[in-house]
């Protein structure tokens, strides 16, 4: 502590410079914050990821199909502890820029996934009125949708049973959007598709949910389900939930390499601002450093006040970059672009925060190294008598 | 002495002092290479995308689709009303006087990632019919065969096949009702069908018990064939398609993608550009104080303050259009021609000559931003108080 005012004074000796390294370093670290978060939200969607949880679908999305038959047949597996049947189609309500993903469950999706925010009483209201669904908030605000309401809506395929393609929906209730489905939810009666949809397709299941007994046999119990059906008239192509959600917006970005690479610049550039002021402010000041070593500082004394002086803007410009990419990032949350492509938000966590930190403080001591490095070599005779 | 002339020797000198203030002038080159390197490397991924949306596009083709579809993958066109399709003005005709059409079937399959163990991706299974490749004269073998018609074949996109494990001429894909052999690799010059799987419409409709089509892409007759197209298929409403140029269609179904990406170039490099411009700042500043003495003789011996502020903007112009250089080849170097997929989407990024300009213009805006107040500073300095100051 009793150094601070000699580096405060070292600091304002040039204020400008000062102010505009620190200024520098609040950009590198507002995207270094921004990025860095990003890979945390990711991080975080992986590890939510049940282990136990395995998803059964047709080898071909979308012409495939599975069959009841194969349901109970998976049903009976003794590896298997929950199992949920679900399917969707591709709609709009009013206007084909409305889109709309119908996503029909039966009563197993209940225990099958139960992150899924329904109430049980909920539930049961689900299952007590076919054409009823819940939209969460998000859905809800974008189709100006309210509970009570009607809600039909237009598939080019499949049409229903009767011929038509309109499928009169009402709106039961408007639930919170969980983060994990940020594209929004829409979510129906699987029995009422059941019944709805043509003869040709009755019994045919679109995705089968699972949750195991022992999560650790997740990646074997998929292989042994497409080794099971591969020759079957319904060939599965089985992932676990773990390998779903790498899938997702992961692998469409490659969100690890892009953040990485971007993050690195920003610290690439205040790397050599930082180094370079402090070298200079140390340059301009090395008789005060010979009177210093003179009056009886050490040399990890003269050593410690260059980092410290080198450190000072890291570490204030990450803390008010970090500040400034949580408020982008709540600004951010909201914009309808990152909806469309269903990327998250980043998440600016306290471990985020450490991390920009830490990044600092080793940008801070590898561009003070080397002044600091001179000084405590410093010869006290040669330094004064200039 | 003219001004010019004026401006052109007191650059020259600053510029030959350059070497002496190397480590201030590196803070510029290496804070505009890593803005500009990383504006232009996300914007190649845009470019990338929009280059491969253009290159399939073709704007003397046009695709038809049920008014209530806005893409292909939304569409159905049941084979009852193809026949009237095809037969509408605007399209154009082979010798026989056959509609040039190809009705396509588009579908999706989940298949392996390479390398093992990375997680399963899309793929997307495009059904054509044998004489519509017509349409397509761009498509063509580079390997084995094409596939028959009727026969229960699938050919692959080369840009598909270093995606995906299980494509290569010769393997067997699993189907709805059996496995079905590659028999061909094909490319199309680089467009959107290039990473993608190929069957005959008709066989893969009956395996996947469909009896709609999803498109039908079109020949156009000649520039007015389009319009020619539209008002036909206005005047029979039954039909309920529509036809749209193919260029539009893909322009139109990439806008939010396109628009994401660039979005989000912008906004990172607008941060690194900031970023950089304090640091461009903070270098001309203390070049501008390095040279005091300099400046200060120059003005006594009767240069223009212009002179002196031109030569500072120049400075930070020279070495900031640097910077950019560098970051403009790393950013080539690291992912020019990179291959990425996205989604079901592969496609090359690409650092055009157009990158290129705007990386140039980024940094010659950051450059002027950062040189001009210390120009002004070097323009009004006080002469007397400047050359007394040792």
């Amino acid at each position: 502590m009793r150094y601070f005012p000699l580096v405060w004074a070292a600091l304002w000796r040039k204020p400008l410079r000062t102010i505009l390294t620190f200024l520098a370093a609040v950009a590198a670290f507002t995207l270094f914050g921004l990025t860095i978060g990003l890979n945390a939200t990711y991080a975080g969607m992986l590890a939510r990821a049940r282990a136990d949880r395995v998803y059964i679908n047709p080898h071909f999305l979308e012409f495939g199909f599975l069959t009841r038959a194969q349901r109970d047949q998976v049903a009976r597996m003794a590896e298997v502890r929950e199992i949920g049947v679900s399917d969707f189609f591709l709609g709009y309500y009013r206007d084909p820029k409305n889109e709309v993903v119908p996503w029909f469950m039966d009563q197993g999706m209940r225990r099958a996934y139960p992150e899924l925010p329904l109430t049980p009483a909920q539930w049961d209201q689900l299952q007590a009125n076919p054409s009823g669904v819940f939209l969460d908030n998000r859905t809800a605000a974008r189709l100006r949708l309210k509970a009570g309401d009607n809600m039909p809506v237009m598939t080019s395929a499949p049409s229903r049973r009767d011929g038509s393609s309109l499928w009169p929906f009402h709106v039961l209730g408007v639930v919170e959007n969980p983060p994990w489905a940020r594209g929004g939810l829409t979510l129906a009666n699987y029995d009422f598709y059941e019944q709805a949809r043509p003869l040709a397709q009755a019994g045919h299941v679109g995705q089968l949910t699972i949750l195991l007994k022992d999560p650790t046999r997740a990646a074997a119990f998929t292989d042994q389900i497409d080794r099971t059906f591969a020759s079957s008239p319904n060939p599965t192509f089985a992932v676990t939930d773990k390998a779903t959600q790498q899938n997702g917006a992961i692998a469409r970005f490659n969100i690890p390499l892009v953040t990485r690479g971007v993050s690195a610049a920003g610290l690439f550039m205040i790397l050599f601002l930082i180094a370079n002021t402090i070298a200079q402010s140390v340059r301009e000041r090395v008789a005060e450093f010979a009177v210093l070593k003179t009056l009886g500082f050490s040399d990890l004394g003269v050593m410690t006040l260059v980092f410290v002086e080198a450190a000072f803007p890291c570490l204030l410009g990450a803390l008010v970059g970090f500040g400034i990419a949580m408020a982008l990032a709540s600004k951010i949350a909201g914009l309808g672009a990152l909806q469309k492509m269903a990327v998250a938000p980043p998440t600016l966590s306290l471990g985020v925060l450490t991390v920009a930190l830490v990044f600092a403080a080793l940008v801070a001591f590898a561009s003070a190294a080397m002044p600091a490095w001179r000084i405590r070599r410093l010869d006290i005779a040669t330094a004064l008598r200039r | 002495m003219n001004a010019l002339r004026q401006i052109a020797a007191v650059t020259g000198l600053s510029l030959r002092n350059l070497p002496s203030r190397l480590g201030p002038s590196l803070v510029i080159v290496a804070g505009m290479a890593a803005a500009i390197g990383v504006l232009i490397a996300i914007l190649s991924l845009a470019a990338g995308y929009a280059e491969l949306q253009r290159r399939t596009g073709d704007p003397e083709r046009a695709i038809i689709l049920p008014q209530t579809a806005d893409t292909e993958g939304a569409g159905a066109i049941s084979r009852g009303v193809l026949g009237d399709i095809i037969a509408m003005p605007g399209i154009a005709r082979d010798k026989d006087g056959a509609g040039l059409a190809d009705p396509e079937y588009v579908s999706i399959l989940l298949a392996n990632r390479r390398p093992a163990g990375r997680a399963p991706g899309l793929a997307t299974l495009r059904g054509m019919v044998r004489k519509g490749l017509a349409v397509r004269p761009e498509l063509k073998i580079v390997a084995g065969r094409m596939f028959l018609p009727g026969a229960r074949e699938l050919i692959v996109g080369i840009a598909l096949q270093p995606e995906f494990r299980g494509f290569e001429v010769g393997d067997k894909v699993i189907m709805q009702d059996g496995q079905w052999p590659i028999v061909g690799s094909f490319t199309t010059g680089g467009d959107v069908l290039e990473g993608q799987i190929i069957g005959d419409a008709a066989t893969l409709m009956s395996a996947a018990k469909r009896n709609a089509f999803n498109s039908v892409i079109v020949r156009l007759d000649g520039p007015n064939g389009l319009k020619a197209l539209q008002q036909a298929l206005a005047a029979r409403p039954r039909l309920a398609v529509r036809a749209e140029r193919q260029s539009e269609y893909y322009e139109r179904t990439s806008q939010d993608t396109a628009g994401f990406f660039h979005a989000v170039a912008y906004a990172v490099g607008g941060i690194m550009a900031l970023g950089a411009l304090f640091g461009a700042l903070n270098t001309m500043y203390s070049a501008v104080g390095a040279r005091t003495q300099e400046i200060a003789t120059l003005r006594a011996l009767g240069f223009g303050g212009t002179a002196v502020a031109v030569s500072v903007i120049a400075e930070s112009i020279l070495l900031a259009l640097a910077g950019a250089l560098i970051g403009i080849g790393l950013a080539w170097a690291l992912f020019n021609g990179q291959s990425y997929a996205f989604g079901e989407v592969l496609f090359h990024l690409a650092v055009s000559p157009a990158l290129v300009a705007v990386g140039l213009a980024w940094a010659l805006a950051v450059a002027l931003l950062g040189g001009i107040l210390p120009a002004i500073r070097a323009a009004r300095l006080p002469v007397v108080d400047a050359l007394r100051a040792t």
